[in-house]
């Protein structure tokens, strides 16, 4: 009896092993599996002929929309009064999210932006207005190609560091009524179906998004608010300093991978 | 408020008497009048209501779109480039009477 038993999980557990290649293996020839893969490499290719057609991408708009922002002087300095030209600032594009001069705040890119556009006159922006993803979408694609690689800033080096673990944990904490954490996705079923969607990694290079489903551009910060709504966790506010420090531990995964943005989503 | 913008490209080779497609995007909300915001007030309505399209001054083409277009809205057609090359313009107007107008210069090849 005992034997039979024996012999009966040894032969589910070969089992298990020769299904479990199988499916990877019929995986692998339709999606790329290497954690080191841009979003981008996910999309069907109706979206992907979509996002080469400058005719008819609607991201193409919001850069055009961005360029109009861009040197918008109606109610103050202009973007282009103070930095000149978009493809200047590009190499702050993949130095966010940064630390405030008092390391109290994680600072992002859209933060930055939205605290300029304050400064100049428009209050009345927020987070999510057009004009800030507007411009952050133009900031982004002038940094096209280069390579994302956060550091501690010497000065800033235990706070910088204390965000760095608080989102590391936050990645790995479950959450929500489906009980999940973002590696259980993005580290361990890369490639897989989950309903409609394949999962990528989960590498933030090619934000802003215009997701098909919001009809709209949306930042990462409402990416990450629409996974806490997946999981059907509590959704933070916009903002919030727990999407910094996840961003921040993201961006950091993502190191050496070039940046791709601004981007279309299903 | 939304700054309404469209863009106008051209597919294929232009060439006189061949056939290219025109593809027209505009990041216009395209509000149904269906759907009611969070307090239960009805959105009004505001759609594109009337685009035309002219080439070398000439209508080719006029559309009255319904609310079943999507937001952008986006229209492709195809169209017979005159002998001696000229300009496809592409004018639009909304239910809150704005309008708008982009315009690509046919250059022979």
């Amino acid at each position: 009896m005992k034997r039979s038993v024996a012999a009966w999980t040894r032969l589910s557990l070969i089992l298990g092993i020769l299904l479990t290649s199988i499916t990877c293996l019929a995986q692998s020839a339709h999606w790329p599996v290497i954690p080191q893969t841009s979003g981008n490499a996910f999309l069907p290719p109706s979206l992907k002929a979509l996002q080469t057609d400058a005719g008819s991408n609607p991201v193409s708009l919001w850069l055009d929309r961005g360029e109009l922002a861009w040197r918008d002087a109606s109610t103050g300095p202009s973007c282009a009064n103070c930095h000149g030209t978009a493809r200047s600032l590009r190499e702050a594009v993949v130095q966010h999210p940064r630390l405030s001069n008092d390391g109290l705040r994680l600072i992002n890119l859209e933060d930055q932006i939205l605290t300029c556009l304050t400064r100049s006159g428009k209050a009345h922006d927020t987070l999510e207005s057009e004009e800030v993803l507007a411009l952050s979408a133009l900031l982004h694609q002038s940094a096209q190609g280069l390579l994302w690689q956060l550091k501690a800033p010497p000065a800033q080096q235990a706070q910088w560091q204390a965000r760095l673990v608080r989102g590391t944990a936050l990645y790995a904490q479950r959450m929500g009524r489906m009980n999940l954490a973002c590696v259980h996705c993005h580290d361990q079923n890369i490639g897989k179906q989950m309903r409609a969607d394949v999962i990528s990694p989960g590498h933030p290079t090619g934000f802003p998004i215009y997701r098909m489903s919001w009809q709209g551009m949306g930042s990462i910060d409402r990416r990450l608010r629409a996974c806490y709504s997946g999981v059907q966790a509590a959704i933070p506010p916009a903002g919030d300093p727990a999407l910094r420090d996840l961003e921040l531990f993201l961006k950091v995964r993502a190191s050496g991978m070039p940046m791709d943005g601004p981007s279309i989503r299903r | 408020m939304t700054k309404i913008l469209s863009r106008l490209s051209l597919h294929g080779v232009v060439r006189a008497g061949g056939t290219v497609q025109a593809r027209w995007i505009c990041n216009h909300p395209m509000e149904t009048g269906f759907r009611v915001d969070d307090s239960g007030q009805k959105i009004p309505r505001n759609i594109i209501t009337q685009v035309e399209c002219q080439l070398n001054g000439e209508v080719i083409l006029r559309i009255s779109p319904g609310t079943g277009w999507s937001s952008p809205a986006y229209l492709n057609w195809e169209f017979t480039v005159p002998p001696q090359g000229g300009t496809l313009s592409v004018h639009w107007q909304d239910d809150r009477g704005e309008q708008g107008q982009v315009q690509h210069r046919l250059a022979l090849s």
